[in-house]
């Protein structure tokens, strides 16, 4: 049929121009020339240059220490939360619920903003600090909202029985509620960090003016000249990214499996 | 003096606006089977979950060999649950499961682990400690379920429709074996089901529930033999319901008269008087039909009632045959064989001997039997 | 006497509220609440802000210059947000289409990009887009064009960065709502008359567009804030809000003011969704079922 044929072509040319400029700044990344439009020939002297430059080096030490403490923050904070007002009914509950996903609602210079502002109304020093806590705030969401989705679907009768043999109510949650809510909260942990390594925006606002994140590098390098040592470092960041996608993946299956099994008996 | 394990004094309990339990007083013996027999929003799972402390009553008190209970949490009283779905752990092994409560206790590791052995025998499963839920079918879960609620040795167990998700073959295979265990612990058992043969197989007595009220308590040959109101007696045994004013008492016999003809019960002891309104039950299974043209001797205390065949079906080895009265009421009669050269349309008369009638209530008092 | 056992589920659950609580009010209404008095005040001599009262600063907004800047901005997300959903839309409804054997392949294929970071992704483009980059080298290999485009720096630029950065959340919305289709309907469409093309707009669109619909959220909204597209593909050609605020809240310090433009900025997106909703609902029951 040849309608059946477009639509697959449709995806094909689509999914290749997406690849194009990571393909291209992958290639460039070996190449020997500085300038990017002359090819020179196959090197590596970029990712020699770049284990070299302590600079980088930081800024991507603290963009991982960032991105472990926000969404390790954003989890303790959003699965309580989301524990909590599950199964509380008082009045402001939906507002505080509004509010809390607001970040995620926001454009997010405007949260930049309204983070710098407020941060030095209330005088604190920008830095890691202030890093942690906008970006713990903007991971919030996306861990209540994943661990929220989750307990909606628990059935309750898994609580109810561990009350009834015998367990209050903390030992019926650690014992019972958290194991069960534990993908999510995982799933919500490794979208939290992906975001947070990834932000330049608000990051841009709220660092101190010693504090650099990957991003923030990476983007003062592209504006005011481009070194090819980026190109490197590009590469290795699209491997890092494409060894995680492939190992969630093949987690993702196999809970997928035992999931299916708990659902069909 | 009974030993009562279990009270319940004037339970009430209303949902939003609705009044799910009315007034509710049981006392439980111990060591006793009840069940909790009725259709679904009766509250026979409300008063399971008020017993449990899943639930707090409105107003009223749950008393546990004396003591009052009824705000207590339910990691408080010795009262253990079998939940509908099972309710197993998915993420513990059978095990774990199983020796849950214990471990809450802190018992030691050794005697969790001879409890644990020991509640796998007591329902067959033994050496099936490592496997995980997901991986039971069933019945088997069902087992677990219940070896991890009686490894505490409670005072009382409840089961909340445990059977409901199994086939029949398994069903009724099941409820011997459920029987047999409460006969060897010694446990009192409150059960929930809305399978009437279940309740009658199983049980020491009955509770049958409607409306958040107790229409009916007693064992399971009362409640068939002899039902109180209308509602056991349909619940219970597929009875017809006839409604008339009494006509005459005469030796010990009521003669009940309807728009379609005379009506006959035993008297025992109603207390209908000439005149009044009166209801009576009569299985289908004892309803005799005849055509209205065949002459036959009748005796003088039989019922003689005028309908018409509505429907005629067959289904595991029964006749069934429906006739409508004149006022629309359907009247069913039951019969083992293929039976019958009667069909629809035909003219009948539906008759049946005093003996096999019983005046029942049409509201819902209860009395205990 | 019922109090004992309720309180306690209450107190716990009450307990494990309270980050959240602190959290956002603290560090989510109270900035927002702090940038709105904010853009009331008077920004001081030197540096910082006094307490002075004044609509001034939303009255500098409504100068020519800054009015342009909020148009282009909103020309720019209303841009980006068509091309998106017309690239974006046919992809997820494809993906859909397939076995579920490719359709884990395409997922996988769509979460490489996805997640390589945005800067890397922009970089590549710079590469494609600058004067004899790879695209002018492409096209002049080809014949079609004699001379360089130029593109980099320019307001496509930006645009082609914008729905690269976008068209994947468009994807992922559209994809999980056709997931989910009953291609069975599209069928009995069919079966009853229907040519494929009134089958797609009167079933499968209609029962797509809640995937739609988030996905012009999910692409409205940062399309309205992404400045650092802007300022990587568009240099100073391409001024957006975005651009203003933060060029006033670090470079002039005027915090009044910036406070002011992201107030309005604020006021617009919300009111754009507010009646994209309301539209979108009318018409979402009109004809379903």
């Amino acid at each position: 049929m040849k309608k059946g044929k477009l639509p697959n072509i449709y995806l094909g040319v689509i999914l290749i121009i997406m690849y194009l400029p990571i393909a291209l700044v992958i290639l460039y990344s070996f190449n020997y020339s500085k300038i990017s439009s002359v090819w020179e020939g196959f090197s590596l002297r970029w990712y020699e240059a770049l284990f070299k430059d302590k600079a980088l080096f930081e800024a991507l030490i603290n963009s991982i220490i960032l991105g472990i403490l926000s969404s390790l923050s954003a989890a303790v904070i959003g699965t309580l939360g989301a524990v909590g007002m599950f199964r509380s009914n008082f009045k402001g509950k939906g507002i505080i619920e509004y509010i809390s996903t607001l970040p995620i609602m926001v454009p997010e210079i405007i949260l930049g903003m309204v983070f710098l502002v407020f941060f030095a109304l209330i005088g604190l020093p920008f830095g890691m600090i202030t890093l942690v806590i906008a970006h713990t705030t903007f991971c919030i969401p996306y861990i209540y909202m994943q661990v929220n989705a989750r307990l909606v679907g628990l059935d309750r009768s898994y609580v109810e029985a561990a009350k009834d043999l015998g367990a209050g109510e903390l030992r019926a949650f650690l014992d019972i509620t958290l194991p069960l809510i534990r993908p999510a909260i995982i799933s919500g942990i490794f979208l939290s960090f992906a975001m947070s390594f990834d932000d330049v925006v608000i990051s841009i606002f709220v660092t101190g003016v010693n504090t650099n994140t990957l991003p923030i590098k990476i983007y003062t390098q592209l504006k005011t000249g481009i070194t090819p040592e980026i190109n490197a470092l590009c590469t290795l960041m699209v491997g890092v990214t494409i060894l995680f996608v492939l190992l969630s993946s093949w987690i993702g299956s196999k809970k997928n499996i035992s999931q299916k099994q708990e659902e069909l008996s | 003096m009974e030993d009562i394990i279990l009270q319940l004094d004037h339970i009430k309990k209303s949902f939003d606006d609705t009044q799910v339990l009315n007034n509710i007083d049981l006392s439980i013996k111990r060591g006793e089977f009840i069940t909790l027999l009725g259709s679904s929003g009766c509250g026979k799972t409300t008063t399971l979950r008020i017993i449990a402390g899943l639930e707090t009553p409105d107003s009223g008190r749950v008393l546990l060999e004396g003591k009052d209970v009824t705000t207590e949490a339910p990691n408080k009283r010795n009262v253990n649950t079998v939940f509908q779905n099972y309710a197993l752990f998915p993420h513990m092994s059978v095990e774990s499961n199983i020796g849950y409560s214990l471990r809450l206790k802190r018992a030691g590791k050794a005697e969790i682990k001879k409890a644990v052995t020991n509640a796998l025998e007591t329902v067959q499963l033994s050496g099936f400690e490592k496997r995980m839920p997901n991986e039971l079918s069933g019945g088997q879960r069902q087992r677990v379920a219940i070896a991890r609620a009686i490894v505490n040795n409670p005072k009382v167990l409840l089961l909340d429709e445990p059977l409901g998700a199994l086939d029949l073959q398994l069903r009724r295979q099941l409820q011997i074996e459920l029987k047999r265990l409460q006969k060897r612990l010694g446990i009192t058992f409150v059960y929930i089901t809305h399978d009437q043969e279940e309740a009658l197989n199983m049980s020491d007595r009955i509770v049958v529930m409607h409306n958040g009220g107790f229409e009916q308590i007693g064992t399971p040959t009362q409640i068939y033999d002899n039902p109180k109101t209308s509602y056991v007696a349909k619940f219970v045994g597929s009875a017809n319901i006839l409604t008339g004013f009494v006509q005459t008492i005469e030796n010990n016999i009521i003669y009940i008269e309807t728009a379609d003809g005379i009506a006959t019960a035993l008297h025992r002891n109603s207390h209908l008087k000439i005149g009044q309104k009166a209801t009576l039950a009569i299985r289908s299974e004892q309803v005799n039909l005849r055509l209205e043209a065949q002459e036959t001797a009748k005796l003088p205390t039989e019922t003689f009632i005028s309908g018409t065949v509505a429907e005629k079906s067959f289904s595991a080895g029964m006749s069934r045959i429906s006739v409508t009265l004149s006022d629309g009421t359907e009247f069913i009669s039951s019969r083992h064989g293929i039976d019958s050269n009667l069909v629809p349309d035909d003219k009948v008369v539906i008759s049946w001997l005093p003996e096999d009638s019983i005046i029942v209530a049409a509201e819902a008092p209860y009395e205990e039997a | 006497m019922k109090k004992p056992k309720v309180h306690k589920q209450r107190e716990l659950s009450f307990i494990f509220t309270i980050p959240l609580y602190i959290f956002t009010i603290l560090f989510v209404a109270g900035p927002l609440v702090y940038m709105f008095v904010l853009s009331f005040q008077t920004r001081a001599e030197v540096w910082g802000v006094i307490n002075e009262f004044t609509f001034q600063n939303y009255l500098n907004i409504l100068e020519p210059i800054y009015l342009k800047t909020f148009l282009v901005s909103i020309r720019l997300a209303l841009t980006t947000t068509v091309l998106v959903v017309l690239i974006g839309y046919p992809f997820g409804y494809f993906m859909a289409k397939l076995t579920a054997k490719w359709r884990t392949r395409i997922n996988l294929l769509l979460m490489i990009p996805f997640w390589t970071s945005s800067l890397i992704r922009l970089y590549g483009w710079i590469i494609v887009l600058r004067s004899n980059g790879v695209l002018d080298k492409f096209l002049m290999a080809l014949g079609i064009t004699d001379a360089p485009l130029k593109l980099l720096y320019t307001y496509p630029a930006v645009v082609i960065g914008m729905v690269y950065s976008l068209v994947p959340f468009m994807i992922f919305s559209v994809y999980s709502s056709a997931e989910k289709l009953d291609w069975s309907l599209v069928e009995a469409a069919r079966d009853l008359g229907a040519s494929s093309i009134q089958a797609f707009l009167t079933v499968s669109l209609k029962l797509t567009l809640p995937g739609l619909l988030s996905g012009i959220i999910l692409t409205f909204i940062p399309s309205m804030g992404l400045f650092f597209i802007a300022d990587i593909l568009g240099g100073n050609k391409v001024v957006l809000i975005g651009n203003v605020i933060q060029e006033q809240l670090m470079k002039s310090h005027n915090w009044p003011f910036a406070a002011a433009l992201a107030v309005v900025l604020t006021v617009l997106t919300s009111l754009m969704i507010y009646f994209y909703r309301k539209i979108t609902k009318a018409r979402d029951l009109e004809g379903l079922f």
